[in-house]
């Protein structure tokens, strides 16, 4: 006789063909729905709706970085419409043929509007608000 | 101690046959040991299927998301486009008028 040092409590010899069946009727119920076609298949189609979502995840948040830096440029590009619109006005009321030095910074700004620092066009912007709304300019 | 004594009434069994019977009934009596106190295999089954079921709704809450941002990107980027098309146009206007002032 075999014996072997387990966990599992004894199995009673008097009766190992009614200790076989009990297991085999455990085995059954444990083991058989595991194995069960229907589960594995759910089991595998669970698997790949979760990577699904985690990629769906990733991806969302991806797209939501990228908006935000988007957002940030539309940002910037309306406070340069809004200069530009001003600069626009102080051309039609021909206070730029006037004062040469401010013209001259004119300029040079459009040339290079796009590119200068975002602290820097706020700045314009509320310069030449300012000379709008002194000089009384619509 | 605990002891488990399989198959060892069958004679007609070569070892090896023996070896492998054993060892199969050993790992399937643990399995079921094991899980003679957690949920038994049916709720399994129905906690997939639950899991399946909220993955699901998750991933259709995600794909709305999605579209919802591709359209927002969408929106931003013809803005953006469109708002840099006319503060190019009245940049050279402007450039243009300021130069013929001069």
């Amino acid at each position: 006789m075999r014996i072997e040092e387990t966990s599992i409590p004894d199995v009673c010899i008097k009766n190992i063909d009614k200790s076989k069946v009990d297991l085999a009727n455990d085995v059954i119920r444990v083991i058989h729905p595991l194995l069960n076609k229907d589960y594995v298949f759910k089991l595998k189609n669970v698997k790949q709706l979760q990577k699904t979502v985690n990629e769906n995840k990733d991806l969302l948040l991806n797209r939501k970085e990228n908006i935000a830096k988007k957002y940030i440029l539309q940002k910037r590009r309306k406070k340069e419409f809004i200069l530009l619109d001003r600069i626009k006005k102080l051309v039609s009321s021909g206070l730029l043929s006037k004062d040469i030095s401010l013209k001259n910074e004119m300029v040079i700004l459009l040339k290079v509007v796009d590119q200068v620092p975002e602290s820097k066009i706020d700045s314009y912007l509320n310069e030449t608000l300012n000379i709008i709304t002194k000089r009384g300019i619509n | 101690m605990n002891l488990i004594k399989v198959n060892s009434l069958d004679k007609s069994k070569t070892i090896d046959s023996e070896k492998i019977n054993e060892s199969i009934i050993k790992r399937l009596m643990i399995i079921c040991k094991e899980d003679k106190n957690s949920p038994i295999p049916s709720n399994k089954y129905i906690q997939l299927e639950k899991l399946q079921k909220e993955l699901l709704i998750k991933n259709q809450k995600l794909s709305e998301l999605l579209e919802k941002a591709s359209k927002m990107d969408k929106e931003i980027t013809e803005d953006i486009t469109s708002t840099e098309l006319r503060n190019l146009k009245t940049k050279e206007s402007l450039l243009e008028l300021l130069g013929s002032e001069s």
